[in-house]
């Protein structure tokens, strides 16, 4: 039973890592706190869906347009939103509240158009599965964990080794100074969203595959699980956003198989508070972060 | 221009102040918002229905307050639910040539709201029962605030065993959640024997309420429960951990308490990780979203319920009366669309009243529940054989479906 508790801990961390990845990503530029990116993880999958059922047109073209409609929407969301906040020098808190309200936004629009309840979806990357022992694994979930890593390893290589990260690193330090330097800021920040964007579609649309289901309330349940993954892996650091999401997932199932489903948040939220009081900036955190 | 504007806006606020008024002494006759069109027909025919072939001497408590939630989250329930309420009573007034109305109100839901309600629905004369639409927390909420006014309440959708004794004139209409419990573990019994039973139930009022006593009947009746774990609804997705732990107990039979699309993740994810049992489900995964999320994943499961079924696969399949069949055509006439077990419960809470009403010959609230009392073998639509007890807990028969081919199919016991 333990091998099958850790298989399954790792789908569903892997599943907290896919989405942690992109939300860390904003942070370690902007410095900003984004709650619109389970908004986008929603909205991702409902995309795919609408497109795939309402178009009949193959799955993986209606992926691939939704990955870009998502990615506009994360454009969008930093182009009519956060871009005018920074024009007006509004303090960090503003912009925190700004992806809440974002949020809202999205979620509800979901809700109006999609209505409330759970959508069957269909699972294209259902290849069958492989047994560990008397541990069932199904390809579905090796996929999923792959694609967090690959995922994990391009970001990694775009913002620590290309010029764009670069330009990054340097907008997460000081705005006004890299503005000086030449760094088109608002281009450069625009492009971590879309990014964003683009990560959240493919895990919205990866776990919707997963589960066979997706509901509008998709986005909410998760959401706090990613922040919770991204402070533990250390804020604004691409491979602690996978490995905490991973910790999270593991010691999430490991509670809920030995100890109660029933207490399993209460659990593990308290087992990531301790690891936050050894280790405040997280697994991988370096620099103290002292924003919202 | 302001001027113009405020003296406008004073010409209307006074004028509405006044047609108020001339509201408000009209509805001392006739209560407003009511369902029968006909305010010409109320002021005369009170007389002339009182002794008229309805033998009702009301006295002129005829009217019923419902409190629903016709907006919010539950709306979806609170509507069906007063459409059937509405059916019920037309049928009923047109039948028995009465003058009975009907005022719904909007409780969002939420039990704050539904004892402001409460408040407002005894502070009026002409009210002599008040249904709680939907859930139990809004039908215990104010379930004191009537008994203190002895005033009927029916719970519509409130199976909480503790409901009956709020009141000495509280009636629940769905099966209560004791004998529901008691009859769901009996038919698991005798379908697959008292052997190893795994439970995985949501952390809500119902959902521990209803387990707690499956468990105690289950081991009454020898049987063993080797996993009885609860999950917090709405925040777990992925019950993986737990389907592993209930599959390594090895249970006979596996029963989920959950809503439809919770229960559809834990089957599907349940058959997924192999777990080999026989899957029970509640009456809540009797509805077409449910059918669709599972495809014909899980085929071979079971659900219980103690209402009917009214999804067309089930209805074309037979197994329906004649007043069903009226019920549904009737609906569909009335409001283009078709009923669902929350429809018949509104139903049959508006003609348990009337009915009781009726052999009465009053609407005093004794004599009235008197009768819904020695209710023994109700005709009803939502369930078989309704019957209360000496604790006025409702009993019926349970309905055992089986999935097959992502159908449901009725199983002959």
């Amino acid at each position: 039973m333990l091998v099958q508790q850790i298989v399954n801990g790792f789908t569903i961390g892997s599943v907290y890592a896919l989405v942690a990845i992109g939300f860390t990503m904003v942070f370690g530029v902007l410095e900003l706190t984004n709650f619109s990116n389970s908004s986008l993880y929603m909205f991702g999958a409902y995309i795919t869906f609408l497109f795939y059922t309402a178009t009949g047109i193959h799955f993986f073209l209606a992926f691939g347009i939704s990955i870009v409609l998502t990615g506009l929407l994360g454009y969008g969301i930093d182009r009519f939103a956060l871009r005018q906040l920074r024009k007006k020098k509004a303090p960090k808190l503003s912009g925190l509240i700004t992806t809440l309200g974002m949020s809202m936004v999205v979620d509800n629009a979901i809700m109006v158009f999609f209505g409330t309840d759970s959508k069957s979806f269909e699972n294209f990357l259902d290849f069958g599965k492989i047994y560990i022992g008397s541990a069932v694994v199904t390809w579905t979930q090796i996929i999923i964990l792959i694609a967090a890593c690959i995922l994990m390893i391009t970001l990694s290589v775009i913002t620590y080794r290309m010029k764009i990260g670069k330009a990054m690193g340097a907008i997460a330090q000081n705005q006004d100074a890299a503005k000086l330097m030449g760094i088109d800021t608002d281009k450069i920040i625009s492009l971590t969203f879309i990014i964003s964007g683009f990560l959240a579609c493919i895990a919205g649309t990866m776990v919707a595959m997963y589960y066979r289901s997706i509901d509008t309330a998709m986005g909410s349940s998760i959401g706090i699980k990613i922040f919770a993954a991204a402070v533990l892996g250390g804020v604004g650091v691409l491979p602690g956003a996978v490995v905490g999401g991973l910790v999270l997932g593991i010691v999430e199932t490991i509670v809920s198989a030995y100890i109660s489903t029933g207490y399993r948040d209460a659990i593990s939220f308290s087992i990531l508070i301790l690891v936050l009081l050894v280790m405040p900036n997280g697994l991988f955190g370096k620099k103290a972060i002292n924003k919202v | 221009m302001k001027k113009l504007l405020a003296l406008l806006l004073c010409g209307t606020l006074s004028l509405s102040a006044l047609t108020g008024c001339g509201a408000k002494e009209e509805a001392a006759e006739m209560p407003a918002q009511t369902l029968e069109e006909g305010s010409e027909e109320a002021e005369g025919s009170s007389e002339a229905d009182a002794t008229g072939e309805g033998t009702i001497n009301h006295n002129g408590k005829n009217k019923m307050a419902m409190f629903g939630p016709l907006t919010g989250d539950n709306l979806q329930y609170g509507v069906k639910i007063k459409n059937g309420a509405e059916l019920a009573l037309n049928q009923f007034n047109e039948e028995h040539g009465t003058d009975f109305t009907i005022e719904f109100m909007d409780d969002k839901g939420d039990p704050n709201e539904a004892v402001n309600l409460a408040n407002k629905i005894i502070s009026d004369d002409t009210v002599f029962c008040a249904l709680a639409g939907y859930g139990s927390s809004c039908a215990m909420a104010t379930a004191p605030v009537f008994d203190e006014a002895d005033m009927l309440l029916m719970g519509v959708a409130a199976s909480h065993a503790d409901l009956p004794g709020m009141g000495d004139y509280v009636f629940p209409v769905p099966m209560s959640a004791r004998w529901e419990s008691v009859g769901f573990a009996e038919i698991m019994k005798e379908c697959f024997g008292a052997g190893k039973l795994a439970i995985l139930y949501q952390n809500t009022d119902h959902g521990v309420q209803t387990c707690e006593f499956i468990k105690e009947a289950w081991e009454s009746y020898g049987g063993e429960i080797v996993v009885y774990e609860s999950f917090v609804p709405g925040d777990t997705k992925d019950f993986s951990a737990v389907l592993s732990k209930i599959k390594t107990a090895e249970p006979d039979v596996f029963y989920a308490s959950a809503a439809y699309s919770d229960a559809a993740q834990i089957f599907m994810q349940a058959k997924q990780l192999e777990l080999d049992a026989q899957y029970v489900g509640p009456g809540m995964c009797l509805n077409e979203e449910f059918t669709k999320l599972i495809g014909d994943s899980i085929d071979g499961t079971y659900v219980l319920s103690s209402t009917p079924c009214f999804l067309p696969s089930v209805l074309e399949a037979g197994n329906v009366d004649e007043a069903t069949k009226k019920f549904i055509q009737d609906y569909e006439a009335a409001y283009g669309e078709s009923p669902d077990g929350f429809s018949a419960q509104g139903y049959d809470s508006v003609k348990i009243v009337l009915d009781s009403a009726l052999k009465a010959g009053t609407t005093d609230t004794p004599a009235v529940a008197e009768q819904i009392l020695a209710i023994r073998s109700y005709p009803g639509l939502s369930g078989l054989n309704m019957a209360y007890n000496e604790n006025k807990e409702m009993n019926k028969g349970i309905y055992t479906f089986e999935i097959k081919d992502g159908n449901f199919v009725p199983v002959n016991q």
